[in-house]
């Protein structure tokens, strides 16, 4: 038997937690016997009730006060226990912390020295770097994340096959709605024959319901110019002459704009105690060719996933991703699962498609060190994709709809290295065994700045 | 607003005149750091004398922001490169690390830190079973930034200081206060922010307290949570 790092990783974790927690018991134990029960301060009765005295904030001269004191759920003058205070308060540091405005975050309650009925709570926030770069191998974006005392945040990226503007405003007049409006241009292969150049616009309205809730609508406008012209980037086009269009099996070039209205619930449940996380969302669309109403279409997509931490080692995660296209679905497609039906071969075009993804992936392996310094994580992982797809051809009826299923087997690591700036860096590589010749690699690359 | 003042000042490690009695702790350390200083200039290789003026000025920096660290490294290195002790080499350790915390240069505050965590965790691998060298890695720990991530070593060296003197409450008799772990561990739960923990600790530190600078170092922790 071969023993792995991670096989040592997690005999040294086992051995460790028990002795953890016994030490952990001394310092308490001093505490309680020097200390007795006899004073009222130091009770951590999660019932008793408590008032919420004041609230105080410390935060960056540029950072706006009332857009941070709209995120924070704790109100002053509240009463509550000390159980709920203690949920509001890690609810509100979290929402602090997912807007990724600060290099820091912390919201606690101070000990109640005077009265043990009362708390003082306080928000402490520090400036993060103010810009976020971000990569692929042929597109580099950059956003500021501070844009108006550091409320509202615009992104631009600048690439060989995407260009694109978005303006971000997380809490508009600090109420719970956020409003997004991206710009872009983007040109994808089409089925590998020609290239698709896409204009368009996404105008986004949400509201955040819960902490972990989200619903948006989108109206979103989107040109797609068909290849009239050989699009290698923007600029500069070689036209298709009749005889290569005719080869390619293109029909005569015309530019198609379309309208799609949709309407988006998110959702997140986190890791918990019982170390379960679910994350979701369901979405619908109604797609209206404005030159063509006959090609109006309707589209429905789903993504549940579910996470599992059996170990502190290792994490499990149970995907399924479905959706309901039409045929012949042209130009740029923002669903996942888009993306990941394009990791399996001979599916597309598709009518439905529904993938099953299982994953695993290590976690807390020894990480790299240098000079007693951590500077890289290496989290391994692998997946297999089964894959379903209804494939509806025009002039078929729906009983002669074929049916069958792909997998996608495939492996990787993400790494983390934590120099100066902290890098993500995704490496892998897929195979589908029912085609040979479907080896691919995938890559993945970004940056935090602060 | 008096709190919101001394959590900052006590991540800094600066303890800052905060009342009569910190002032007359700050006066009698400083000037036992002239005379040391002095004598010094006479017999600039006594080993001894070395060690107890990094140790002044390690005690000027940590306890009151009196001392930039640099001073205390400078005469713990002397003493050190003398007499390869692991006891002076743990206090070079603490001395490196308050320095790496108060650094404004962050290639030097790297170059710091990382001296730091090498002489605190190689004193501590030849004298594992030595309290003061545990407990002066702990307070290393303490002023070491974040992204070392060495809060874990603290945790474990004071929960090894709290079961030695549970086991045998003479056990740090000669070398130093066992209050002063209740004081470490205070400070290193503000740092953490959790504000309960830190505030127990110090109680309870206060209570044990036979040492009059460790007694008034927790009663001036103490007065931060008191508006």
């Amino acid at each position: 038997m071969k023993f792995t790092s991670a096989f040592f990783a997690g005999l040294i974790i086992l051995l460790c937690v028990p002795l953890a927690l016994c030490a952990a018991e001394a310092g308490e134990e001093l505490v309680r016997e020097i200390l007795g029960d006899s004073d009222p301060r130091l009770s951590r009765d999660p019932a008793a009730m408590v008032t919420v005295r004041d609230i105080r904030y410390v935060l960056p001269e540029s950072v706006d006060r009332a857009w941070v004191e709209s995120l924070i759920d704790v109100k002053q003058g509240a009463r509550l226990s000390v159980a709920g205070l203690d949920r509001l308060i890690a609810r509100s540091r979290r929402k602090l912390e997912a807007t990724r405005q600060f290099g820091g975050v912390n919201v606690y309650a101070l000990p109640p020295v005077k009265d043990p009925r009362e708390r003082t709570v306080v928000v402490e926030a520090s400036a993060g770097f103010w810009f976020g770069f971000y990569c692929w191998p042929w597109d580099v974006g950059v956003s500021f994340n501070h844009l108006f005392r550091a409320d509202k945040a615009v992104s631009l990226t600048l690439g060989l096959d995407t260009q694109e503007v978005i303006y971000y405003d997380p809490a508009l007049g600090y109420s719970p709605f956020y409003l997004l409006l991206d710009l872009y241009n983007v040109i994808a292969p089409y089925e590998g024959k020609y290239l698709d150049d896409t204009l368009g616009a996404v105008l986004r309205f949400g509201v955040n319901l819960t902490e972990n809730v989200a619903l948006y609508a989108d109206s979103a406008i989107a040109c797609h110019f068909f290849p009239d012209s050989y699009f290698l980037f923007p600029g500069i086009a070689a036209d298709l002459s009749d005889a290569e269009r005719e080869a390619l099996g293109i029909a005569r070039p015309r530019v198609l704009l379309r309208e799609s209205l949709g309407l988006a619930l998110n959702f997140f449940r986190p890791y918990d105690d019982n170390r379960v996380g679910l994350k979701g969302y369901v979405s619908g669309s109604l797609f209206i060719a404005l030159d063509d109403p006959a090609t109006s279409y309707f589209s429905i997509n789903s993504d549940l996933k579910l996470l599992f931490v059996p170990a502190d080692w290792l994490i499990l995660m149970l995907r399924n991703t479905a959706g309901v296209h039409p045929v012949r679905t042209y130009g740029y497609q923002r669903y996942d699962v888009g993306s990941m039906y394009r990791g399996v071969p001979r599916v597309s075009p598709v009518d439905v498609v529904d993938v099953v993804r299982a994953e695993a992936s290590l976690r807390n392996l020894p990480p790299l060190s240098l000079l007693g310094v951590r500077i890289l994580d290496i989290l391994p992982f692998v997946f297999a994709d089964f894959l379903r797809a209804w494939e509806s051809p025009d002039g078929i009826d729906w009983a002669d709809v074929w049916g069958g299923v792909e997998t996608c087997l495939g492996g990787g690591v993400y790494l983390h290295l934590r120099t100066l700036f902290n890098m993500y860096v995704t490496l892998g590589a897929s195979v589908s065994p029912a085609n040979g010749d479907a080896f691919r690699f995938f890559y993945k690359f970004s940056l935090d700045l602060y | 607003m008096k709190l919101l003042l001394f959590v900052p000042f006590l991540l800094l490690g600066a303890a800052g005149p905060l009342g009569a009695e910190g002032n007359g702790d700050l006066e009698r350390l400083q000037g036992e750091a002239a005379r040391l200083e002095a004598a010094l200039a006479e017999a600039p290789g006594d080993h001894d004398l070395l060690l107890a003026a990094g140790r002044i000025q390690y005690d000027l920096g940590a306890f009151f922001g009196a001392s930039s660290g640099r001073e205390a490294a400078a005469r713990l290195e002397a003493a050190y490169l003398i007499d390869r002790d692991p006891v002076t080499k743990a206090f070079l350790g603490a001395a490196y690390a308050y320095a790496a915390g108060s650094a404004g240069d962050y290639l030097a505050r790297l170059d710091l830190a990382r001296r730091a965590m090498r002489c605190a965790d190689e004193a501590a691998a030849e004298r594992p079973d030595d309290p003061l060298v545990r407990l002066l890695r702990a307070e290393g720990s303490y002023f070491l930034p974040d992204m070392f991530e060495r809060s874990r070593t603290a945790d474990a060296d004071l929960e090894y200081l709290f079961a030695r003197y549970q086991a045998d409450r003479q056990c740090f008799a000669g070398l130093f206060d066992p209050a002063l772990v209740f004081y470490v561990k205070a400070r290193m739960s503000v740092k953490e922010r959790l504000m309960d923990q830190a505030y127990r600790y110090a109680l309870a530190g206060r209570k044990i307290a036979a040492d009059d600078f460790v007694k008034r170092r927790l009663a001036e922790f103490l007065k931060g949570f008191e508006e």
